[in-house]
């Protein structure tokens, strides 16, 4: 287990390593027509991060009680598991609190999101070797293919006439190594020379993968980042990677300018995130995750401090009212701060600064089990809550009892401050001691019921960072730069814009998630829960294979986010994973069909699975994942457990607050896992099924084996990654347990109550109750079934008319075919204001600025025309010359003394020797005499 | 003036006269050299000269006419000027012998070629 921090930093700088080669040594390598060797470098060193990355899983699964303790899970007990974090290097310390380090924060989740991440991208390295080729050096320049009539033609959408460039055309040759270039057609992509000849571009194979190791560099950094403000360098570097890879055809101005969208949607979600760091150092005093020790002091994490807070919030809770529900939240978490205050002088056994402001998570706990109750009431009735905290929690909550030696420092923060100067008020104000004070403005807090002290800060910096997620997960208001990011290689659209960097943006809010106060999860959950819709509802009519994937991804997306707004952790932490897999899987196929008939569009595909039966059957397994397909109770695909443990927690967070709104999520969500089926499998049948709709594109499709390969890995994945157990032998671990045993500990067994909404986040284990999973998994695998079936009676049995649909609901039509016209809004609302801004600023520059500098320029010449002509030339050159002339005149007359006329010289050294004689005589005798 | 102590007596030499005979010699030299227009005699006039400067450092550096004892100083350095006399001598004569070669005189006031 010690090991680990060191195994995971090794496999997070391998691929930087290969960066560095390919960018040192590709363009030379590139000249010495080794292109192909920075490729096979990215890979290895993607491989080695691979094995790692599995050795650190097993390292893991080894450690210390991980073993019993999964095993314990398995049983339904609650057991608790240490997160490892530390630093590696501390950048620098600015002032008391502002502390910049490199850290990790290595959990279960940690280990998992690294295999996940290394296994995909490893695939992805392997598929991209060769689906890439058409980025080497043209060897063979002129062979058998023709130009295609139709290319650039078939329009369906701004994007249209970019696809076949990427795609060469092996068509009609095998597997062997042949570059030939497609570009050759397209004439944004190549100079025409005046003897009608081609000068193609140079290829740039290694430049490609270059940008896909310092990609993996930095989705591994963030997965193992230990504190927030790493989290934040490494987002912005995935961010900028994936801004080279959309661009990575940066002839095509489609390509520039989706990469460009990207990167700016993005700014506007980081600001947010930016915003949302400020708040939470403000209040907490640190960026941490996990604890950190050094020289001896241990500094408090944001997690600790959020857990203690909690702890604090159950304990006054207890010792006043021991079945207090949601309304009593106030007053606990005031309590937390001020019973903490009060502590401050009667306990020093640290500066036990502290919490406060967890007050995200008053949780109101509904105890069902009781003595975790207990075991705060005793410790924390009032004034000695410092002592408590170190030895109170038995039960797996705490860092600080490992080490009794070790001096507890919290980071104190703007709350902690705060709530210190109103007890100092109050005491200078009665004349009464701290306690005393604390307790009374603790009294006065719960009769005004005010929100605790921080808590608006929670919410502010819990919206904040989420706002980094939205803009990174393609979420509802900024999930526009995802379907134009297709604009990328297929290999990147896989591994980055569906299988990572924008599970990014769910991963953070899942590492987040303790600092989640109910209020920002609501924001969340309705963010989520629009995204997953409208996407989905857009991905019915695209015709593009990858903007269906790119949709369908917002759409798992915000299925993840929802999830994790409505309380349910590990569901939505668990579909990440999954949807990986098979996400991956999926964008890998469309690629494999896309370099198989060269076009995008499925209106030109059909037939394919006797071309491309290998695609057509991996991608067949993913679609049924994706579309949760299973044998109810029994066992199914990945996509199985993960969309249903989402449906249940949106049930169960229905079943406690019932009403209208809260049902929307899980009636949405359920809708949304009908059109999912509906629109993968539409896209499955017009792709490999029915009629080839273009002959020549057929006649010519053709599968690579090394890119097929890698699928059938995936679909092994996507089928079996979640599977708790095969017939009747239960696994000795699943993916799901793995995942449960990061489980934040202040969300465990506990249900959440906002302090400022009125809902109740039910606790996640509450949704595997049999009345709720037995209800919704029939309704999951009937809303699949929905799904398939209708897109059957379309795109395969013809039984129902597409075109009669479409004519008769126009109007929808038109909306889903528009992507709900958000491009068009954003281009209203933002781009074209900020346009006309632009250009009324120019306006007042060119005319108002320019001008002014111009007569100013021009005044200033009149000006120095005069100053040279009567300063310049007159005074000051007049002074020169005249002073020149006089030492010239000096100079002649001197001249003449020069008569050459040696006995002269004789005579004037024996007149000087003699004048000095007497002057020495006559002027300095005095110093003379003292001899 | 200058410590000169004339008595009608016979007084031991001093360092004065010395001082005296090396004037004298400077001066005979110094006229020498201002009036004579033959090179070879204005080469006189500067033997005399430093010569007559010899005397005065032999003068000062004597032992036995100083109390203080100075050692050698004084009669090094009038070595090293004869010696430098010697060596300028020579190549005073070599030019002389060359401008009688170009002039077909040693008459120095034709040799004003220099002047400013």
């Amino acid at each position: 287990m010690d090991t680990l921090h060191i195994l995971l930093g090794l496999a997070t700088l391998i691929p930087l390593g290969a960066f560095f080669f390919n960018l040192t040594c590709g363009n030379k390598l590139r000249e010495a027509g080794k292109i192909r060797v920075g490729a096979y470098v990215s890979t290895i060193a993607i491989v080695f991060s691979a094995l790692l990355s599995f050795l650190s899983l097993f390292i893991w699964l080894g450690g210390a009680d991980n073993w019993e303790n999964l095993n314990a899970l398995l049983d339904g007990e609650h057991a608790h598991f240490h997160a490892i974090s530390g630093e590696y290097y501390v950048l620098g310390e600015f002032g008391d609190n502002l502390k910049l380090s490199i850290g990790y924060y290595i959990d279960s989740l940690t280990v998992c999101m690294f295999t996940m991440v290394t296994l995909i991208a490893t695939l992805i390295h392997i598929y991209a070797l060769k689906y890439m080729d058409d980025e080497l050096p043209a060897q063979e320049h002129d062979h058998s293919h023709f130009p295609w009539p139709w290319a650039g033609k078939h329009g369906h959408g701004e994007h249209d006439d970019h696809h076949d460039d990427d795609h060469h055309d092996d068509h009609g040759h095998d597997d062997h190594e042949e570059q030939g270039h497609f570009d050759e057609y397209y004439v944004d992509h190549e100079v025409v020379m005046e003897d009608g000849s081609h000068l193609k571009r140079r290829g740039r194979y290694h430049r490609f993968f270059q940008a896909l190791s310092l990609f993996c560099f930095s989705m591994l950094g963030l997965v193992l980042a230990g504190n927030v403000a790493m989290t934040f360098v490494f987002w912005e570097l995935v961010g900028i990677c994936s801004f080279f890879l959309i661009g990575f055809y940066v002839e095509r101005h489609s390509a520039s300018t989706a990469a460009n969208k990207a990167f700016i949607v993005n700014r506007v979600g980081d600001f947010g995130m930016i915003i949302g760091l400020m708040v939470i150092w403000t209040g907490f005093g640190t960026f941490d995750f996990g604890d950190s020790e050094v020289d001896g002091h241990k500094s408090l994490g944001l997690f600790s401090q959020i857990e203690r807070l909690a702890d604090d919030a159950h304990a006054s809770e207890d010792a006043q009212h021991a079945d207090a529900h949601a309304a009593a939240s106030n007053s606990e978490l005031a309590a937390g701060a001020l019973a903490f205050v009060a502590a401050e002088d009667e306990s020093h056994e640290g500066d036990t600064a502290d919490h406060d402001e967890d007050a995200g998570h008053d949780e109101s706990e509904s105890h069902e089990d009781g003595e975790h109750a207990d075991e705060h009431g005793e410790g924390h009735t009032d004034g000695d809550n410092a002592e408590s905290h170190a030895d109170g929690h038995d039960e797996g909550h705490d860092d600080g009892h490992d080490h009794a030696s070790v001096q507890v420092v919290v980071p104190e923060g703007l709350v902690i401050a705060s709530a210190r100067e109103e007890v100092n008020a109050y005491m200078q104000e009665h004349g009464v001691d701290q306690s005393v004070a604390a307790k009374a403005v603790q009294a006065k807090q719960i009769e005004e019921g005010g929100t605790p002290y921080g808590y608006w800060l929670l919410i502010i910096g819990g919206i904040g960072i989420f706002c980094g997620c939205i803009g990174k997960s393609a979420q509802f208001p900024l999930h526009v730069w995802l379907p134009d990011a297709m604009e990328g290689p297929t290999p990147v659209s896989a591994l980055v814009h569906s299988a990572t960097m924008v599970a990014a943006g769910v991963f953070l809010t899942g590492r987040f998630f303790p600092m989640f106060v109910p209020e920002v999860l609501l924001v969340i959950a309705v963010v989520g829960v629009i995204t997953l819709f409208i996407a989905a509802t857009i991905a019915i009519t695209a015709v593009d294979i990858k903007k269906v994937l790119a949709y369908s991804t917002i759409s798992q997306l915000g299925y993840m986010m929802m999830s994790l707004g409505l309380g349910g952790w590990l569901a939505g932490l668990l579909h990440l994973f999954t949807h990986a897999f098979f996400k991956s899987l999926l964008f890998m196929g469309s690629g494999s069909v896309i370099h198989a008939v060269h076009t995008n569009d499925m209106r030109e595909m059909g037939g394919l699975y006797k071309k491309i039966p290998g695609t057509c059957w991996t991608m067949f397994i993913a679609c049924l994942a994706i579309a949760g397909a299973g044998i109810p109770f029994v066992i199914g695909t990945s996509g199985y457990y993960s969309k249903d443990a989402i449906l249940e927690q949106a049930f169960s967070f229905w079943r406690v607050n019932g009403g209208i709104a809260p049902g929307l999520f899980f009636f949405l969500a359920a809708a949304g896992a009908a059109i999912t089926s509906f629109y993968m499998f539409r896209m499955w049948f017009m792709t490999f099924v029915g009629k080839p709709r273009n002959q020549e594109r057929f006649d010519h499709a053709h599968e690579y084996s090394k890119m097929v390969w890698p699928l059938v890995i995936l679909a092994v994945f996507a089928v079996g990654v979640a599977w708790k157990s095969v017939g009747f032998w239960e696994l000795p671990f699943s993916l799901s347990n793995m995942i449960e045993a990061s489980r934040p500990v202040a969300i465990s067994h506990v249900d959440q109550a906002g302090v400022i909404s009125s809902m109740v986040w039910p606790d996640e284990h509450a949704s595997h109750a049999w009345s709720i999973v037995f209800p919704v998994t029939l309704l999951a695998t009937a809303t699949a079934i929905i799904g398939f079936l209708l897109a059957a009676a379309f795109y395969w049995k013809r039984a129902l008319d597409v075109s009669d649909v479409k004519n008769n609901f126009e109007s929808i039509y038109r909306l889903l075919w528009n992507k709900w016209w958000f491009d068009e809004l954003y281009d209203t609302l933002f781009v074209r204001p900020a346009h006309k801004i632009g250009k009324f600023v120019a306006a007042i520059d060119k005319c108002i600025f320019d001008w002014l500098i111009d007569r100013s320029a021009v005044v200033l010449r009149a000006f120095s025309n005069l100053w040279n002509k009567y300063i310049d030339q007159k005074a000051v050159d007049g002074v020169a010359n005249v002073i020149a002339g006089w030492i010239h005149s000096l100079g002649r007359g001197l001249s003449r003394v020069q008569t050459g006329n040696v006995r002269q010289y004789v005579l004037f050294i024996a007149i000087g020797a003699l004048a000095l004689f007497l002057l020495i005589t006559v002027f300095f005798s005095s110093s003379i005499q003292a001899y | 003036m200058f410590g000169l102590e004339i008595t009608p007596v016979i007084a031991a030499i001093t360092v004065s006269h010395y001082l005296i005979v090396g004037a004298i010699l400077f001066v005979i030299g110094a006229v020498c050299m201002a009036t004579k227009r033959n090179a070879l005699g204005i080469l006189m006039g500067i033997e005399l000269v430093l010569n007559g400067a010899n005397i005065n450092f032999i003068a000062f550096g004597s032992p036995y006419l100083r109390d203080d004892n100075l050692g050698l100083d004084g009669q090094l350095i009038s070595l090293f000027v004869i010696v430098l006399a010697a060596a300028e001598a020579a190549v005073a004569l070599a030019i002389a012998l060359n401008f009688y070669n170009n002039h077909n005189t040693i008459d120095i006031d034709r040799a004003d070629e220099l002047k400013g």
